[in-house]
């Protein structure tokens, strides 16, 4: 089965459908580099003043405990 | 056809776990109101005050994915922002490296140390 070449914001099963995105150009062909928690993200987004895409989600739907 | 957004303009964070206290306190502060759901959208300035208020995901906010990439190229417009980041993200457990790691099929690197590694340690070369 071909990799996929974009990344999807989030996905869960039995939740919103999700929002394809594709990086733009060569330098960002290898995805988003998504930084895994609020403390480093805080303080990248001050350096850089760059805005915050801020996206989570929980192992478990309406109580029922799920997988990664 | 996905509409393209530009992830180099955003920081973009991704909370892995809602299983950390701390991390479920910012997230229940960005949400807002109510039980923290199991799904969180924002976009937040880089101070983090948000520009669009949590949500539960970005089909609450916008029609598809151009109307999401149009909004995001306007917002980041308004930013003066420069430079990339300089340090590999660290992840506090191996076990949730491994599973962020599996999942976007991306590489890890784990380390052993006898006190925790700081994030200068990871500058990429």
């Amino acid at each position: 089965m071909p990799t996929p070449d974009f990344e999807y914001c989030f996905q869960l099963p039995l939740c919103p459908q999700p929002i394809a995105i594709k990086p733009t150009n060569a330098a960002n062909e290898a995805g988003i580099g998504w930084i895994p928690t609020w403390k480093q993200g805080i303080a990248e987004a001050n350096r850089t003043k760059k805005p915050i895409l801020l996206v989570s989600a929980a192992p478990q739907c309406g109580g029922v405990p799920g997988e990664w | 056809m996905p509409e393209v957004i530009k992830p180099r303009n955003f920081v973009c964070i991704r909370t892995m776990t809602y299983e950390s206290a701390e991390e479920a306190k910012v997230l229940r502060s960005i949400w807002g109101r109510g039980d923290l759901q199991n799904t969180v959208f924002a976009i937040l300035d880089p101070y983090g005050r948000p520009i669009v208020n949590g949500q539960r995901s970005p089909q609450r906010i916008f029609r598809d994915s151009a109307d999401m990439a149009s909004y995001m190229d306007q917002v980041a417009a308004h930013y003066r922002s420069y430079g990339d980041p300089t340090w590999l993200p660290v992840v506090d457990t191996v076990r949730l490296g491994l599973n962020v790691a599996a999942c976007d099929s991306r590489p890890l690197v784990i380390v052993v140390a006898p006190t925790k590694p700081k994030e200068t340690a990871f500058k990429p070369d």
